[in-house]
């Protein structure tokens, strides 16, 4: 195919759903039980046949109630609405329980509370980055985040019980998005006065604890390598090896409890989500409004995890599942990492992009995108 | 047996985005195009929870969406079916194209604008704005997207070479 059909193909790549539309889409889709049918509101769905068996009655019909009175025009509207503002209310007493109530399975379950989880969190960056963040507010979003990550990690643990490969994906984008939320939050604590600051810090630190114990390995090692000035492919490296570290230990401790898991069939799921996760930060990377010299930064560290799928592909090919699943367990962890902060620099401010990647924005000259220290500032 | 819901979310995160992209390039109506997506997914869903079986998810996805683009077509233009599949191929549909003409009319597109082309391909009539959406848009070979028109391979070459010969005189003229 010539040039023209190659750049068509990738101009059309920018037609896609939005963060939020996909997210309700699959909420809607995966929360919803057999013989389905859509009635034409923004993503409630009501099961005809359902509304006959008992134990859905008072569910559906108490859907199909709240919906008819706000009407979905008014659903829709509250979803991005903050706290203090007229919809919110609506938002989260009356559209998010929906959508958990429909939410059947374990893995619906897993999504939607990390979805609410982390609509949570990017209310209180929303908030942060407006300076408009109190005590108060702070407190609830906290609460809230709590609740539904907890809800989340629960329902991905019985994911992994049932279906061990499985369960490390959804674990995968849960850690991925508590890692990097809790560094969008210290960015913006970073940036602002005393009050937002400490508020801040404390949902940050919230957030934090959340991660897995892998995630805050390979956030350490990271860290550690770029206090070192490593290159970018140098800190994926690093990352790797953590990662590779503890899923061979994971994987020789089961070998030895007499469980050997199998990691072949790991290995191929985790390289399809990475290769499709690495696609849609090239995506989110073409969309965002950065700097030339951050955008080829950016493009550089995609780059490098290409590098790394491409190793995953050769351990494959040697029969070393092991290895191959923990590069694209570190490939899919990264690219979801890299699609939060370009999400954030959309949402927020396009300055946080590169302090987040451990870029040095020459636009700004000295690296810092604000008043002082950032966790990933540049001398 | 792989779970269904494992099989269709792995498929959801793969192609929804891009069965979203091709109803919106038929459609030009976002909320439309959304619906059709979600439909597409919830039917298939459903087909393969009767028993019955996929033999390849992705074409059958295309196909499934197809069908409910139609039927959007149906309900909002009162287009009737025939129209749409036949516009100007008229009755007699296996022409075949000498290799030399439509390599030569892709050659010519190198000039143009491909932004500008995405637009305006999406004001093409039906069925060469399907036949080039699922050609260059979604990346389909010929014999993938007769597969999923239900046409011969013949037939849809002529249609992508007409829709391009469109396309270029859109962009020549605009």
């Amino acid at each position: 195919m010539n040039t023209f059909f190659k750049k068509l193909k990738n101009e059309a790549r920018h037609i896609r759903m939005s963060t939020g539309e996909k997210a309700r889409m699959r909420a809607a889709l995966f929360g919803v039980p057999s013989s389905a049918q859509v009635v034409r509101t923004p993503y409630v769905f009501i099961s005809p046949p359902a509304l006959l068996r008992g134990r859905w009655v008072t569910r559906s019909f108490a859907a199909v109630a709240l919906v008819a009175v706000l009407g979905g025009g008014t659903a829709f509207a509250s979803e991005g609405s903050l706290p203090g503002q007229p919809l919110y209310g609506v938002k989260v007493g009356i559209v998010e329980p929906i959508k958990v109530a429909l939410a059947t399975t374990p893995a619906a379950k897993a999504t939607v509370n990390a979805q609410i989880a982390q609509t949570r969190v990017e209310e209180a960056e929303a908030l942060a980055q407006n300076g408009a963040l109190d005590a108060t507010t702070s407190q609830m979003l906290a609460d809230d985040f709590d609740k539904h990550a907890q809800e989340a990690q629960t329902a991905q643990a019985q994911v992994a019980a049932e279906n061990p490969d499985e369960g490390t994906k959804i674990e995968v984008a849960i850690n991925s998005s508590l890692q990097a939320h809790a560094a969008i939050l210290t960015q913006l604590a970073a940036r602002d006065g005393e009050r937002t600051r400490t508020l801040a810090t404390f949902l940050a630190d919230k957030v934090a604890a959340r991660a897995s114990s892998t995630a805050e390995v390979a956030i350490e090692d990271e860290n550690k390598a770029s206090g070192s000035d490593a290159s970018t492919s140098e800190r994926m490296i690093s990352v790797t090896s953590a990662v590779r570290t503890d899923a061979e230990a994971t994987s020789s401790d089961q070998e030895h409890k007499g469980g050997g898991r199998d990691f072949s069939n790991l290995a191929a799921a985790l390289k399809d989500r990475a290769a499709q996760a690495l696609e849609d930060a090239q995506s989110a990377l073409a969309d965002a409004q950065l700097s030339a010299s951050t955008t080829v930064q950016i493009q550089a560290q995609l780059s490098a995890l290409q590098g790394l799928m491409d190793d995953g592909s050769a351990a494959l090919s040697t029969g070393d599942y092991a290895g191959a699943a923990a590069d694209f367990k570190a490939v899919l962890s990264r690219a979801l990492i890299t699609q939060a902060y370009l999400s954030a620099g959309q949402r927020l401010n396009p300055d946080i992009v590169a302090p987040l990647l451990q870029i040095h924005d020459r636009n700004h000259g000295d690296g810092n995108s604000g008043g002082g220290d950032s966790i990933n500032s540049h001398d | 047996m792989r779970d269904l819901q494992v099989e269709f979310g792995d498929a959801f995160e793969r192609w929804s985005d891009e069965l979203f992209r091709h109803a919106l390039m038929r459609l030009s109506d976002r909320d439309k195009a959304l619906e059709v997506t979600q439909e597409c997914f919830l039917r298939t869903m459903q087909y393969a929870r009767s028993g019955k079986v996929i033999e390849q998810l992705r074409p059958f996805l295309y196909r499934t969406l197809r069908h409910l683009i139609i039927d959007e077509y149906r309900r909002t233009k009162a287009v009737s079916l025939e129209a749409m599949t036949e516009s100007e191929d008229g009755p007699t549909l296996d022409t075949v194209l000498p290799p030399d003409e439509s390599n030569t009319l892709e050659s010519a597109m190198e000039r143009f604008d491909a932004a500008r082309a995405a637009g305006l391909l999406t004001t093409l009539p039906e069925p060469y704005r399907e036949a080039l959406t699922l050609r260059y848009i979604d990346g389909m070979s010929v014999p993938e997207v007769a597969a999923i028109v239900g046409v011969s391979e013949n037939v849809v070459s002529v249609r992508v070479h007409r829709g391009l010969k469109k396309l270029k005189d859109l962009l020549e003229h605009e």
